[in-house]
């Protein structure tokens, strides 16, 4: 007893069906032990209702010949055009596409460092940082001040001479 | 007698009439598959003619290679999970539904309470997808395989549903035969 109710915590506490499939085939169908505490196949008929208990069965078929009878003379009428053609998965796709597009373009807009007089910065966050500074495509001789205890940055540039 | 494939081909042909045979043929099985499924004479009967109608309209479809019974079977759960789709809650269902399966009142046989409608307060406990696997395994002798291909899942799964469903089962049997013999 107390060996089927180990296996039966253990089979509970399998995250997956195929895992606690191994387990099925290789002991709790096989076990005797395990194997009384589910449910035979007898036992299982004697709840189900069967074919037998559900009496006259004879009014479904003029009901089903009238509904196929119907399908029959639908056959000429047009055919329903499919519920998700083709051509919309392909609208679907380029409208998505489109729209990660119009997303990328707005974060790269927003990402793109401010011009000042032709220079070139790139900011890189949390910290400020100058790659380099150009004043007509020349690089610039550029000294950055960041004073102690504040945020504020002062970016001098000059034109090398 | 026709045998399934030549009522098949005979419907194909457009020999409307030879689907009667069909359905005397599966009728029976299908409802009482409906009934487990759905706990309701009214709902299964309504999910059967639209299993067979369905059935009519895409034989065409239907791949001869494969098992006629396994494919009505996928049908009529498909409808089924349908309904019960479209009565929202599973529970608020079950809960009205209407048990009219023994309108003599007749005793279950092999019932342990020999009362009319007991197997809905076992089935209750089950999920649909539980209760179609015990329905074919149990009435139409179905492989987990062949289950798996109606719920449209792995065998594994199958097996595992079908496991859950018949411990479920005896735990209840049990419980019921033990307030029985206190009574």
């Amino acid at each position: 007893m107390r060996h089927s109710r180990w296996i039966s915590v253990v089979y509970a506490l399998l995250p997956l069906n195929r895992w606690k499939d191994v387990l099925l085939r290789g002991h709790l169908e096989k076990c005797p032990e395990c194997a009384a505490r589910i449910a035979s196949r007898e036992e299982v008929r004697r709840i189900l209702v069967q074919a037998g208990d559900l009496g006259d069965l004879g009014g479904l078929w003029p009901a089903v010949r009238r509904k196929i009878l119907g399908a029959a003379f639908d056959k000429f009428a047009p055919q329903r055009p499919a519920a998700f053609p083709v051509w919309r998965w392909g609208a679907a796709a380029a409208g998505f596409l489109g729209a990660a597009f119009l997303i990328f373009a707005l974060v790269r807009s927003f990402q793109t460092p401010p011009a000042y007089g032709g220079d070139a910065l790139e900011f890189r966050s949390p910290e400020f940082q100058v790659h380099y500074v150009n004043i007509d495509n020349e690089p610039a001789r550029t000294v950055v001040f960041k004073p102690v205890d504040s945020h504020l940055v002062i970016v001098w540039a000059e034109r090398n001479q | 007698m026709m045998s399934e494939s030549e009522i098949i081909a005979a419907c194909l042909r457009g020999a409307e009439e030879d689907f009667k045979f069909l359905v005397d043929l599966y009728h029976g099985s299908l409802l009482a598959a409906a009934v487990n499924i759905l706990g309701n004479r009214e709902d299964a009967e309504d999910v059967c003619q639209e299993t067979f109608v369905q059935v009519y309209r895409n034989l065409s479809r239907f791949d001869q290679a494969r098992s006629f019974k396994n494919w009505i079977f996928t049908i009529l759960y498909r409808r089924s999970l349908d309904l019960l789709k479209k009565k929202r809650r599973f529970r608020s269902a079950f809960a009205r539904a209407k048990y009219e399966v023994f309108p003599t009142g007749a005793v279950i046989p092999g019932n342990p309470c020999g009362k009319p409608g007991l197997s809905r307060k076992f089935l209750e406990h089950l999920s649909p997808k539980e209760r179609t696997a015990l329905t074919l395994w149990a009435n139409e002798g179905f492989t987990a395989a062949e289950i798996s291909e109606v719920l449209r899942c792995s065998a594994s799964t199958a097996r595992v549903f079908l496991y859950n469903a018949r411990k479920k089962i005896k735990a209840l049997l049990e419980k019921s035969h033990a307030a029985f013999e206190m009574d």
